[in-house]
């Protein structure tokens, strides 16, 4: 008879109790193992998640910038002047039959911010593009309160509180209700046009008239007086915010990439120790009739626990990485492709979701090594013919032969890829092909040093380093990687702003840059210029849109001036470059569109203009940091005969007297100070906006040489334990504790020292690849190869010393080990 | 050589304090061997180690050659290893990154007296000549406990403190091992005091002690 308590279920359950107790139990005696396991895995999935966090949040913004500006994909009546429209031409036309709607547009400064106020008409507004505003104030009791004095006011999140603080200083009776929508782009409020005209203060004018989308009326067939006094204004081209950014997105997914295969080389080394650890126990457990697919199950149920967990630590971590690198994000790009962005993180659940399962995906993908050899390990243990040196020969090789296939494919992509992706696949084999070299550069010259090494602690030392490097290897692969990212962002940063600073000075030549309201305010400006004995030169620089191909291109006319034949340089220059421009055969082209369409000076291109497409023949290719879009410039006389209507309203004014010049201008033309703007201010504005983009690769490659410290302590941690039983012998021949902790940290020393020197090449191969592949693929242009030994120093000293701190620790608890405890490794009795 | 005087010796354990050594006092001569039996667990290792300076003497006094091994600092008792002593273990611990050859010359070399002729014939006599270039993971037990004995007795050490040095071999091996060990503690001049569970092995010394609640008998 069978009681309960001893039936076959029971007998499994118990069996399956007893062999997961025995397999877990080992975490419980490797703290330090388990911790390093979690550490290394938090810290690469929060570094990833961080990234995704980012961009993630930056796309939201670009849909909600999209969907709230409104009218920005429909064609409207503004005035030929360019000054406010009178409101009867709203009734005149309505009257007319013709379907408009009325827009005011304005803004109020706040500090150093801006408000940009849309008021709208519900009521003749059929348009769903004013987004959620629009939707909330067409029904009922809302269009009411949307109409009605003091009316509604929606904003984004962000931008709720300062308008709150601003609308104080209206009249009680006046103040909107302000009303946060999520999905309103921050910096904006939309209203009523009449609670909107109360607020800026308008009387009886707006800013513009709305056509149907699919409207063709042309502005010579609206009614008298209107027909000549208002144009058609055609949408302005959509910027595709998403497409623009794409580049700098793909750059910060590599860094994050880059960062969590860091942390992975961490989790690789922890998970492969634990299972080596375990092989006797897995074995005994084996042999005592635990079947290989229960400990593979239990194994698979122990990995995923701890993915989670180290996952959700690192998902709330890399929200806190990501909400400390949002600002500086935020502003690099407003300033590189002025998409605005949120400065309140807001994920969705799949970000949390999606975080958790990179952590578990990069355990399996670490452990499956692991799974393997316990799936293919021999029930009995059998003592191999191999010394350790011919084992790790035989991984070295391994590596090595990994190594010369990355190297390859990076050739490979270089040579006959296309495209960021390419540019990445190149980078990514460099990276991964010298990060598989490393062991056999390192062990070659440990064994150089064996051979020369005399005394017998030289002799221990050079081998004991090479034998200890099968235990490093990762982590000073780990090391080299972040310490060559480090080499080569910061020498590209660095030749970059070394290279932007002479390309402002090159091109911010005039003392003023001034935009005036309209054409004809422009040309009043010129005028009153040309008398004023202070001014030496006004140089109108004259902007049309037109197509190259399928794409647009901006198309600058300038002046030929001095300031421009002196100081411009080109990439590529036919020997009489200004003559042809200025003759009118032939126009200058920038790097963007010269790179991406292969065209250089001798050959030309097709553009279209409003009288059918024109050949120009390319002079000169100019560089052209910052900015995304192609260009060509021509002479102002060129570019008006082709572009009539183009916009004039551009102006670089050459003046001793740049301050006196620009008071003048704002007082006698009524032009806001923003539309004046000092070469100083410029050029400081610009170089702002270049220190922040550069911020985050900063943050991100100083956040991989952490991830490194951490992968070089839990690695040089975990062999600590080991490391007692190999000096032990040492010490009882009579070398003291101090000496051999002495040794251990000069290895750790070598050892990362060779790693950064080996960074160097590295280094320089990245800024290589930065500067000649990624950025021509992702901005469209090419920057000089620089170097700057010093940085390598300062990076190089910043490894070692991490190292040496990671090294620290170990190299203590070596020191102050007990005899007792060292003498244990001899002992057989008491 | 060695004297012992009065040599206490407890460790911590949950249960409280365990006294290993009580009061232990013991002579040996310049080139005398000793064998020291005792059941496992009686603290004979922990007298080797006490011995050698490896753990601290908690009370009594052990000299050897006249140095008062208690009232040195850390770096004299491993000046005293390197000078006076040397040790052979049941589990060899040979140095695993070196080549046998390197592990033989090592402790003399760093004792500052390697004599490579020595070395070469110890090699001879000890059958290792043929092994030089292995490491120890590629011997077998006997081939490394001979190694080990090899480095030892390479240093022309005064006092050779061997802790169950054929606890890991067969008879066989176990035979060969000591027949070299003692041809060459007579051949040199040694002192040797021995840790053993053998009766065979403890027969082939000069005298034999016997460990057991902590006093020698």
């Amino acid at each position: 008879m069978t009681t309960a308590s001893g039936s076959p279920a029971n007998h499994r359950m118990s069996g399956f109790f007893v062999v997961s107790r025995t397999l877990f139990s080992h975490w419980k005696r490797h703290k330090i193992q388990a911790a390093t396991l979690i550490v290394g895995l938090a810290t690469a999935t929060a570094l990833w998640t961080a990234v995704q966090a980012l961009n993630n949040h930056a796309r939201s913004s670009y849909e909600a910038a999209a969907t709230t500006v409104s009218g920005a994909s429909r064609p409207a009546l503004v005035t030929a002047n360019g000054g406010p429209l009178d409101l009867r031409a709203f009734a005149d036309l309505r009257r007319a039959g013709i379907e408009v709607t009325p827009v005011i547009e304005g803004h109020v400064l706040l500090g150093n911010t801006v408000i940009e106020f849309t008021g709208i008409d519900p009521l003749t507004n059929k348009s769903k593009s004013a987004g959620p505003a629009n939707n909330a104030a067409v029904d009922g009791e809302a269009l009411l309160a949307f109409i009605q004095p003091p009316g509604i006011l929606y904003t984004g999140n962000e931008t709720a509180g300062r308008l709150n603080e601003f609308l104080t200083s209206l009249p009680l009776e006046d103040r909107p209700e302000v009303i946060e929508r999520t999905g309103l782009a921050e910096g904006s409020a939309i209203g009523d046009i009449a609670t909107v005209a109360r607020i800026l203060k308008l009387d009886g004018t707006i800013t513009k008239l709305l056509l149907p989308a699919d409207s063709v009326l042309q502005a010579d067939h609206l009614p008298l007086p209107w027909n000549t006094q208002l144009k058609r204004e055609e949408p302005p081209q959509q910027v595709d915010l998403q497409g623009l950014t794409d580049s700098f997105h793909l750059n910060l997914t590599a860094f994050g990439l880059l960062c969590f295969l860091v942390g992975l080389f961490i989790v690789y080394s922890a998970i492969g120790l634990a299972i080596e650890d375990r092989l006797s126990s897995i074995r005994t457990l084996r042999i005592c009739g635990a079947s290989k697919q229960r400990l593979l199950s239990l194994m698979l149920v122990e990995m995923t626990g701890l993915a989670v967990v180290a996952g959700t630590v690192g998902v709330l971590l890399g929200y806190l990485i990501a909400s400390l690198l949002l600002p500086d994000i935020a502003a690099s790009l407003r300033g590189l492709y002025g998409a605005r962005v949120n400065g309140v993180l807001s994920l969705d659940a799949t970000w949390w979701l999606g975080g958790i399962a990179i952590s578990v995906l990069g355990v399996f993908a670490a452990a499956l090594g692991g799974f393997f050899r316990v799936s293919k390990m021999s029930l009995l243990e059998r003592k191999g013919s191999d010394a350790w040196w011919a084992k790790q020969n035989k991984t070295i090789i391994i590596k090595a032969s990994l190594a010369l296939i990355f190297l390859s494919s990076a050739l490979i992509f270089y040579k006959f890829g296309t495209g960021l992706m390419a540019a990445f696949g190149v980078m990514a084999g460099i990276l991964l092909g010298a990060a598989f070299l490393l062991p056999f550069i390192l062990g070659a010259f440990l064994s150089f040093g064996s051979t020369i090494a005399t005394t017998p602690m030289a002799r221990w030392f050079w081998a004991d380093a090479r034998q200890q490097l099968t235990g490093l290897s990762l982590a000073l692969m780990a090391l080299l990687l972040a310490l060559g990212t480090n080499i080569g962002v910061s020498g590209m940063v660095s030749g970059f702003r070394g290279t932007f600073d002479a390309f402002l000075e090159e091109r911010l030549s005039a003392d003023l840059y001034l935009l005036a309201a309209s054409n004809e305010q422009g040309q009043s400006i010129a005028e009153w210029a040309k008398t004023q004995h202070n001014i030496n030169a006004v140089l109108p620089i004259t902007g049309a849109t037109s197509r190259f191909g399928e794409k647009p291109v901006n198309t600058v006319g300038f002046e030929d001036h001095d300031s421009f034949r002196n100081t411009w340089s080109f990439l590529d220059a036919a020997p009489n470059i200004w003559d042809m421009a200025v003759s009118g055969d032939a126009v200058l082209v920038n790097e963007q569109l010269a790179r991406r369409n292969n065209i250089w000076v001798g050959d030309s291109l097709t553009l279209e203009t409003p009288s059918g497409p024109r050949i120009f023949a390319v002079a000169g290719v100019y560089s052209d940091y910052g900015n995304p879009r192609a260009e060509v410039r021509m002479k102002n006389a060129i570019l008006l005969d082709n572009w009539p209507n183009s916009e004039q309203r551009r102006f670089a004014i050459i003046t001793p007297a740049g301050d006196a010049v620009r008071a003048a201008v704002i007082e006698q033309f009524n032009l806001p100070g923003s539309q004046i703007i000092d070469q100083a201010a410029l050029k400081a504005f610009s170089r702002d906006i270049f220190e922040k983009t550069f911020t985050v690769s900063d943050a991100l490659s100083g956040l991989t040489l952490g991830v490194a410290a951490i992968a070089m302590f839990t690695s040089l941690l975990t062999l600590s334990g080991a490391r007692i039983a190999g000096v032990a012998p040492l010490w009882a021949m009579g070398v003291p504790r101090r000496t051999l902790a002495f040794y251990e940290l000069a290895k750790t020393l070598l050892l990362s020292l060779l790693t950064a020197l080996a960074a160097i090449p590295l280094g320089i191969a990245i800024t290589w690849c930065l500067v000649a592949v990624v950025n021509v693929e992702a901005f469209g242009w090419q920057l000089p190869l620089q170097v700057f030994p010093a940085q390598w120093a300062m990076v190089g000293l910043l490894g070692i010393v991490s190292a040496l701190v990671a090294a620290l620790y170990p190299t203590f608890k070596l020191q102050k080990t007990p005899p007792a405890l060292l003498s244990k490794v001899f002992a057989n009795d008491h | 050589m060695l004297k012992i005087d009065g040599l206490c010796k407890s460790y911590s354990t949950p249960q409280g304090d365990m006294d290993v050594l009580k009061n232990l006092s013991l002579g040996v001569d310049t080139g005398e061997k000793v064998a020291l039996v005792g059941e496992s667990g009686c603290g004979k290792s922990t007298l080797l180690h006490v011995i050698a300076g490896l753990e601290p003497i908690q009370a009594g006094c052990v000299s050897i050659a006249g140095a008062d091994v208690a009232a040195l600092d850390e770096a004299a008792r491993a000046g005293l290893r390197r000078e006076q002593l040397s040790l052979i273990f049941q589990q060899f611990n040979l140095i695993t990154s070196l080549t046998v050859a390197d592990n033989l010359s090592f402790e003399a070399k760093l004792a500052g007296r390697y004599d490579p002729n020595w070395t070469h014939e110890l090699a001879d006599r000890l059958d290792l000549t043929a092994l030089m270039d292995r490491y120890p993971e590629q011997l077998s037990g006997g081939q490394q406990q001979r190694a080990a004995i090899g480095r030892s007795f390479a240093a022309r050490p005064r006092l050779i403190l061997a802790d169950e040095p054929t606890g890991n071999l067969d008879e066989e091996n176990s035979d060969i091992v000591l027949d070299i060990a003692f041809e060459l503690v007579e051949q040199t001049g040694s002192t040797l005091l021995l840790a053993t569970h053998s009766r065979r092995l403890a027969e082939r010394a000069d005298r034999t002690l016997r460990l057991s609640a902590g006093q020698l008998t």
